[in-house]
């Protein structure tokens, strides 16, 4: 049954950008309904959510089948909430309007903490039971996946099953056992028992017992070569402009890196390259299939990527006459990336963004960034003599034995930076130089050699940031911090266990949507929500773990040995250097034995 | 600086369905898109960001639909009328569909200085109202005559408020055209026949239908103006 769609023309008069909610774009697939229809979600608003490339991904392999059908939706927007609230519209899918409760599956990524009030939002707005436990037959099976994943125990209430790692081949699996369970007349329950089965899917109605009777613990999925699969070469392409609105490939998953913060390069162990042919013929694929007039290289570190010097050549030469544009996010900072940033920004620079993210030398051994002060002095030279004058700087406060020496580290690099751009430059350039400080708190991740330490308490967050405010004086300096607030909710969420499905419920009752956007985030709201479940908010944020506790997310195998993360910890207290295994010898972290996977390199270094 | 060889071409297109809700900003980047995936070879200026050489007459406000927008657009080198829409026709959706496509002198006005009046239709259906009382009050209307929307009757050409209204009392619908000077927005005429109306079991949409230039005082379809 379609929605109304006078109905829903009268309401699309009355809110901001309706377009959102238009859907029909250009690549969008409608189908008639198959044998099995999921619709994909991603719980932020559209201009958000179709910058996703994981979404796109989906999209385009399950449609691709014939049997099977996905269709988007994503979470309305306040102004569009009130009016679907008011008019009785239930949430409807983008393709064929059809309300979500119609779909056999209800498939939600997580790509961030924050995110997780408007998955009940799009849960309550579609007419489905919030929890698993409540939902009836002819509900859809609501399915999980993305980062967030890695710790599922906040929101494993809320999902029938969560798919852990990555979803190209687990995901038409995954479909394809409905279909097959739905021929044979099982129940909504025996199909979740049937689902439960496929590797790296976890079922928590199902598990859970085992989980804390037996340690049963989900590996995660990873697919082995990422040449197997094109990047989506026919994406949405949306009317409004998106966030990311521009022709995506993915040249490489996983990063060897081995910052021991960071989740990402955790939980995507190995590194897999797409070689330089599939990345050249897809790219030419979507701009002809899409119109985009720019092409991005993504991947967590897009400048280690083995032949992203001959990527980036081919590409410059290929587009030469197109207009077309080349991007790499996420460069490292070193002398190569500003090389390869110069030769793709042309005449226009619009800015430079490095991320050392802490102040000294010794704090960045501690966490494995093994940037030294000449690195990022001799790369922020050449930025400025390249002609960038306004430069990006990404630190994080808070980071395991962080001491005020480091905090004012920030503060030094700044102006070592300024001095050297004092010298180098002309009067004139030097007073255009900007130079960004973006400053956030240090979360502590789950699967990260870090996992069982404290964040910083909120009182300690402040005046550290303020230690940075009184320093950094310089015109030419723009401090940017992150709300502690914020910080605080994401750092319990990431890294709570099943107790804060009930505190998420209640945030969401009291009216928490979209806590991730400043103008919505209500501090006092989440408080109150974990004091109702009998839980202090900011103490639950800095808690820490003993290396000996039960963790939460410990029934998620990312593959990586739990020694090896301990031992990373211990090396961090020690400033021992992890090398990449990419370049070095094999840093033991056990993902390729564990997982019978291998890192796929498209070129063997000199 | 400007190609040899560029050429410069007036498309008129339809803008209905989904596309209704396309800003105006949105639908220059649409249409860029669409220019390429159709492998056109659209021109773009010069500078620090080039963007692409499209130019458009009045915008419509959002949520209005339209049978007739116009746009604009330079390319490198000349293409033949029917490879434009046969390539154009594969590389749009049906709500941005192009009706016709010509070829301007190099002398040409721009969009905006030729495009002068523009004719909407609005669409009045009520189950239980009485539609004759709802023409009356229409026809009655200052602001919908030509000094309420400061067009005279000879730029009216052969289009008078009276003669086009149609009213078919039994299906409950009230077609009402009417033509205005083109920066006028349909949301004004749309405001003015809901106050008229002021019923509410009334559903009231407007399209655009046409835009008009004028050429010694006739008054010709941009697309045939040179």
């Amino acid at each position: 049954m379609e929605i109304d769609s006078n109905k829903l023309d009268e309401i699309l008069k009355r809110v901001e950008r309706p377009s959102r909610y238009a859907g029909n774009e250009w690549n969008s697939v409608r189908k008639s309904k198959r044998a099995v229809n999921i619709a994909l979600s991603y719980p932020d608003v559209y201009d958000i959510g179709m910058s996703n490339l994981g979404l796109q991904i989906l999209y385009e392999i399950i449609n691709g089948k014939k049997d099977l059908v996905a269709e988007r939706v994503f979470a309305p927007w306040p102004d569009m909430e009130s009016e679907l609230r008011a008019e009785g519209v239930p949430l409807f899918s983008l393709e064929t309007r059809r309300p979500i409760k119609d779909f056999d599956f209800l498939g939600i990524t997580l790509q961030y903490e924050m995110v997780y009030t408007n998955i009940l939002n799009i849960l309550e707005l579609s007419l489905i039971p919030i929890f698993s436990t409540e939902r009836k037959e002819d509900d859809p099976i609501v399915v999980g996946g993305g980062p967030c994943v890695f710790n599922p125990a906040p929101v494993s209430s809320f999902f029938d099953i969560i798919l852990i790692g990555e979803g190209e081949e687990a995901i038409i699996e995954i479909l394809n056992e409905y279909k097959k369970s739905k021929a044979k007349g099982l129940s909504r329950a025996e199909i979740i028992g049937a689902l439960s089965g496929i590797a790296g899917v976890y079922a928590p109605i199902i598990h859970d017992v085992e989980i804390s009777r037996n340690d049963l613990r989900i590996k995660k999925r990873v697919i082995e070569k990422l040449d197997s699969f094109k990047p989506p070469l026919s994406p949405v392409v949306p009317y409004l402009e998106a966030v990311h609105d521009r022709c995506m490939v993915e040249i490489m998953r996983g990063c060897t890196r081995g910052c021991r913060f960071c989740q990402a390069g955790m939980v995507y162990r190995p590194t897999r390259e797409r070689s330089k042919a599939n990345s050249l013929k897809s790219a030419g694929e979507i701009l002809e299939r899409t119109g985009y007039n720019e092409v991005s290289l993504v991947s967590l570190s897009s400048s280690d990527h083995s032949q992203i010097g001959e990527i980036i050549g081919s590409l410059r030469k290929k587009m030469r006459n197109a207009h077309t544009r080349v991007s790499v996010p996420s460069l490292r900072t070193d002398q190569f990336s500003v090389e390869l940033a110069k030769e793709l920004s042309g005449r226009k620079k619009s800015g430079l963004t490095f991320a050392p993210e802490a102040g000294t030398e010794r704090l960045r051994k501690v966490i494995n960034k093994g940037i030294t002060e000449d690195d990022l002095l001799e790369t922020f030279t050449t930025a400025i003599l390249s002609g960038w004058r306004r430069v990006k700087l990404y630190f994080m406060i808070g980071l395991p034995s962080e001491t005020d020496e480091d905090v004012i580290g920030i503060v030094d690099t700044a102006y070592k930076l300024i001095d050297v751009a004092k010298e180098k430059l002309s009067k004139s350039d030097f007073s255009r130089l900007v130079i960004v400080v973006n400053v956030s708190t240090f979360v502590p991740k789950a699967h990260t050699p870090f996992q069982w330490l404290p964040m910083i308490e909120e009182s300690e967050i402040e005046r550290r940031q303020n230690i940075l405010k009184a320093r950094l004086l310089d015109r030419r300096i723009k401090l940017k911090w992150h709300d502690s607030k914020t910080s605080i909710v994401e750092a319990a969420m990431a890294r709570g266990g099943n107790e804060l499905g009930r505190v998420i419920y209640d945030a969401w009752t009291m009216g928490c949507r979209f806590d991730g956007w400043d103008e919505f985030f209500n501090w006092e709201k989440w408080v109150s929500a974990f004091q109702k479940n009998g839980i202090e908010l900011k103490k639950m944020a800095s808690m820490g773990f003993a290396h000996d506790d039960k963790l939460p997310w410990r029934s998620i195998d990312t593959g990586i040995d739990d020694d090896w993360l301990l031992d990373e910890y211990n090396r961090s207290k020690e400033f021992e250097e992890t090398h990449d295994c990419r370049f070095e010898a094999c840093s033991n972290c056990g993902v390729c034995t564990n997982l019978s996977v291998d890192l796929d390199i498209a070129q063997a270094r000199k | 600086m400007t190609g040899l060889d560029e050429v410069k071409y007036r498309i008129k297109f339809t803008k209905t369905g989904e596309a209704k809700w396309i800003s105006h900003l949105d639908l220059a980047r649409y249409l860029e898109r669409s220019f390429r995936r159709a492998g056109l070879p659209i021109a773009y200026s010069n500078g620090f960001s080039p963007h692409p050489r499209i130019s458009f007459g009045q915008a419509l406000s959002v949520g209005v639909e339209s049978q007739a927008e116009y746009v604009d657009v330079t390319f490198n080198f000349e293409q033949t009328i029917e490879e434009i829409q046969s390539r154009l026709l594969k590389a749009m959706s049906k709500a941005v569909k192009v009706l016709d496509v010509i070829k301007l002198g190099s002398e040409s006005k721009k969009l905006g200085k030729v495009l002068r009046y523009a004719d909407y239709q609005i669409l009045i259906i009520t189950e239980n109202s009485n539609i004759e009382l709802i023409k009356s009050r229409i026809n009655s209307s200052t602001y919908l005559t030509s000094e309420g929307i400061k067009i005279t009757s000879e730029e009216r050409g052969n289009l008078s408020l009276e003669k086009i209204n149609t009213a078919d009392q039994d299906n409950g619908r009230l077609v009402v055209t009417v033509r205005t000077p083109v920066n006028l927005s349909p949301k004004n005429i749309l405001k003015e026949v809901e106050s008229l109306v002021a019923a509410e079991d009334v559903s009231i949409d407007i399209t655009r239908i046409a835009q008009w230039s004028k050429s010694k005082e006739r008054i010709l379809d941009p697309i045939e103006s040179k």
